[in-house]
């Protein structure tokens, strides 16, 4: 059972998550989900799809749970946590938005791209705010040059973003200081809220807060927010977009963190839903007659292990190999998320690239990295390769000094998995000694060098925000980047990701993290172990849900019917 | 006049009862508030981090903490703090950028519900346990071990057992949430009250039946009986009036540690009150937030004890003469 503290966590950072392994589904491409695939995992598992069910007609209201707890605002550009991203999300909207598979398609606007620095933005006619006033270039301006200033949370996302002018009654032109393919699917997410120029300049620093709300477009308006109680979201029945129906009446936000206590609200049906479950309650939850688990994929959610220093036990690269040859990554998935993991053959989610959002022949090109990389790893963690490992510690004259690997204390997840790599590592001659860390000192590990002194590696669970896996590499491959802890600095990879972050052509850049990847590998110093789905209970009397990661970028639980 | 004795002896009495009543008082919720803050600076974590997240730069995380005056030395800021909440204004919230004072409203109200409602609880159950194991000498030694056992049960373990009973198996109460005022928020803080009563009424019903016991047995109670006074006026005059003394202290220190309690009840069961919001103002180092409910949880404090003085006093009349000049 997690604690309440380790809610608060930053979704880009270390938070905790969990996952489910069959059958990676893709829902149909109809941006309501009508009609969807779902293949159930074999007997009586919880079905992995991308959208679950179909909603038969309006429900009234319906109650959500929210595992990280009550945000701390609701103004979208800081809302880079599960929970405030999650009520954001239903209320205002980006210009462009993601599909459950992660494809790119028109929003409130439609985009060209006339250069590889230029993307113009022409909004659709008889958008209205929920105060009725039309949504204007002006508000989309005043909005982009908001949501990328340094002031707020995910401003670094924009910081190629040059200049953001209105070029027409309906047009706004967003300019880059130099090509990067990442600004365009950034803006399709909560990086990318519009919202009401006028409102939000009044509302000043309380924008978002429980007294002000916010003011937008989407089909779920601001109702109510009690502190320590419980957040209120009302049907927009203006909402302007008429093909995809508006069917939750309202929708009531339960501030509960405790595992214990949701999973037994859902059980007893006091909730109808929530993302986020925790997987050590999926044994529990699988039994719940009043709705069903669904696992949901494609994912961005991952569990990284990231050396933090090479200075001391894993100076050696034999020593860290051997340390990724000696874990079994199947059995993390199986065993600690009880099935809602799969196994992950790279040191970047799967899904951050194998998702709509890439072309086919991109798809393939990187399908092929991974195919040989799996061919490799899968055998890791048993038989042979350990055997192999063991002898590769003996070679490299490793003296027996502990390897520090940090954890979230109180995170029962991670402790598992930080024993189960343990027992691995020593099976192979290798001492690890698991850390946990308390929440604050936790967070301050991946932004504050000092407190990382003593720590040799750390676990984390992190995911994307946007489906691309130049976003993770930028971060933790370039040198100088947030999460490069050891300061690699690969002259060559350095090369290929900077090309592949320009690069307008998907097979292009491609091609180039096909290459930049082994590269990058081959010093084994960070890596995705499990790639995880999202976890989602649904009350039997709903339906109509999206359910992979996209959903943390939808305004999802307004669509949401009856079954 | 200046020599008359008696009134020399009153202005005395009454410099010390305002240095007992009212200096000191004042004077350990300023001490204690200075302790906090510089016991907060201290902890590991830094606000802005928890506000930006992870990956803003050193420039950005320089220029909200100055935004906020966090680069300020922790004395100044400390004064800076102390001169507005004498003021009542105990500034904003670093992470939820609103009124400390509108983020604490809604939820004192729900934190004092649930401990008026537990004390009522376990003073009612606790004492007439006790009482009835104090009297009656058969059921001395059954309220004994019922009270052991539920002393030593963990408030998490008792939550566990109570919900898995009577809300998800029976249904009679809810399993979370605070409701909606009135008879509905009676009904959801029901089963909280019951967990966080348990320990208490146990403590309580042990004190009070070895002060009963013990008063049923002294010389004065069996003089009494031994001259023919009614029973029923026995026990409310000389053993009860006597025994209260213990029982009162005990009872009032519980409904000031009833607040730390709370805590655990209410994430357990999603109650947004100060205890909650408490705990994770602490790991966001969200210095006004957590000054302004560390003030509340003092202040309670501090009145119940001041409080606990005055009854015994009344209680007991040989206090009061120990008052004297």
């Amino acid at each position: 059972m997690t604690t309440a503290l380790s809610r608060q966590r930053l979704l880009l950072a270390l938070p905790v998550v969990a996952a489910s392994t069959a059958l990676a589904v893709s829902g149909c491409t109809a941006s309501n989900g009508s009609g969807n695939s779902a293949s159930p995992t074999g007997s009586a598992g919880p079905e992995t799809t991308a959208f679950f069910g179909q909603a038969k007609g309006p429900v009234d209201s319906i109650k959500w749970a929210l595992p990280y707890g009550e945000p701390n605002t609701v103004n979208p550009p800081n809302t880079a946590f599960y929970s405030s991203a999650l009520i954001a999300d239903q209320m205002c909207e980006p210009l462009q938005r993601l599909t459950q598979d992660y494809k790119v398609v028109p929003n409130l606007a439609d985009v060209t791209t006339p250069n590889d620095t230029t993307l113009v933005y022409t909004l659709k006619p008889g958008i209205k705010f929920w105060d009725g006033s039309p949504l204007t270039a002006e508000d989309v301006k005043w909005s982009l040059d908001y949501n990328r200033a340094p002031t707020t949370v995910v401003g670094f996302l924009l910081q190629n973003v040059k200049s953001v002018e209105v070029t027409g009654t309906d047009k706004v032109t967003v300019t880059l200081s130099k090509p990067d393919n990442l600004v365009k699917t950034e803006l399709a997410t909560f990086v990318g809220a519009i919202q009401q120029k006028k409102f939000s300049e009044a509302a000043g620093k309380e924008l978002g807060s429980s007294s002000k709300g916010v003011m937008c477009t989407g089909p779920l308006k601001f109702g109510s927010w009690t502190p320590g109680q419980s957040i209120t979201l009302e049907k927009n029945t203006d909402y302007w977009d008429t093909s995809r129906k508006v069917n939750a009446g309202k929708v009531e936000f339960s501030f509960t963190t405790d595992s214990a206590a949701i999973a037994q609200a859902l059980t007893a049906g006091e909730l109808d839903g929530g993302y986020e479950i925790p997987a050590s309650v999926i044994p529990k939850l699988s039994k719940a007659s009043t709705g069903q688990l669904v696992f949901g994929a494609p994912t961005q959610l991952g569990l990284g292990l990231a050396a933090f220093t090479y200075d001391g036990a894993l100076k050696s690269v034999d020593v860290r190999k051997a340390l990724m040859m000696a874990i079994d990554r199947e059995a993390i998935a199986k065993v600690v998320y009880n099935g809602a993991a799969t196994a992950n053959y790279s040191s970047f989610n799967k899904d951050s690239w194998d998702n709509a959002n890439w072309s086919d022949a991109a798809r393939t090109i990187l399908g092929k990295y991974y195919d040989a990389n799996a061919a490799e790893w899968s055998t890791w963690g048993k038989g042979q390769a350990l055997q192999d490992a063991k002898t590769l510690v003996q070679k490299s004259g490793y003296s027996g000094m502990p390897i520090t690997i940090a954890t979230l204390a109180g995170d029962a997840t991670l402790s598992q998995v930080a024993q189960l790599v343990q027992a691995e590592a020593k099976s192979i001659g290798l001492n690890v000694v698991i850390k946990p860390l308390q929440p604050t000192d936790y967070s301050n590990a991946s932004v504050d060098p000092a407190a990382r002194k003593g720590l040799d590696m750390g676990f984390a669970v992190s995911f994307n925000g946007a489906p691309s896996v130049i976003e993770p590499m930028s971060f933790s491959v370039l040198p100088g980047s947030f999460y490069n802890y050891t300061n690699y600095s690969n002259p060559q990879v350095t090369d290929l990701v900077t090309k592949a972050w320009a690069a307008s052509d998907d097979t292009v850049a491609a091609t180039e993290l096909a290459q930049a990847l082994p590269l990058f590998e081959s010093d084994y110093g960070a890596t995705v172990l499990v790639q995880i789905d999202e976890i989602a209970f649904v009350n039997k009397r709903l339906s109509g849900l999206m359910t992979s990661f996209a959903y943390l970028n939808n305004p999802a639980l307004a669509f949401v019917g009856a079954s | 006049m200046a020599s008359d004795p008696t009134r020399v002896r009153w202005v005395r009495r009454g410099r010390s009862h305002l240095t007992r009543w009212v200096i000191v008082p004042l004077v350990t919720i300023l001490a204690a508030s200075l302790v906090l803050y510089l016991a907060l600076s201290l902890a590991p974590g830094d606000p802005v981090v928890a506000i930006l997240g992870d990956k803003a730069t050193a420039a950005q995380y320089a220029a909200l903490r100055h935004q906020l005056g966090l680069d300020q030395p922790v004395l100044i800021r400390y004064v800076h703090w102390l001169g507005g909440a004498v003021h009542g204004d105990f500034g904003d919230s670093l992470l939820y950028r609103q009124s400390v004072a509108s983020l604490l409203g809604p939820r004192i109200g729900i934190t004092l519900s649930i401990a008026f409602y537990a004390a009522v609880i376990f003073v009612t159950a606790g004492v007439l346990l006790g009482i009835l194991g104090g009297m009656v000498r058969r059921l001395s030694a059954p309220v004994a071990a019922v009270s052991g056992i539920g002393v030593a049960v963990p408030v998490f373990v008792a939550i566990q057992v109570l919900v898995a009973v009577f809300a998800v198996n029976l249904g009679w109460f809810p399993v979370l949430g605070a409701g909606d005022g009135g008879l509905d928020r009676l009904h959801h803080l029901t089963l909280p009250a019951i967990t966080l009563a348990i320990g208490w009424s146990a403590y309580i019903a042990q004190v009070t039946r070895s002060a009963v016991a013990e008063q049923r047995r002294s010389p004065h109670v069996e003089t009494a009986r031994g001259r023919g006074l009614d029973s029923a006026w026995v026990f409310r005059h000389h053993i009860l009036r006597n025994a209260a003394i213990p029982i009162v202290t005990v009872s009032a220190l519980a409904v000031a540690g009833m607040f730390a309690g709370a805590v655990v009840v209410e994430y357990a069961f999603g109650l947004g009150g100060l205890g909650s919001l408490l705990v994770s103002s602490v790991g966001s180092k969200d210095y006004n937030v957590v000054l302004a409910i560390f003030l509340i949880l003092l202040i309670v404090f501090v009145v119940v004890t001041t409080v606990i003085d005055l009854v015994q006093v009344w209680l007991d009349p040989r206090l009061r003469e120990r008052q004297g000049p």
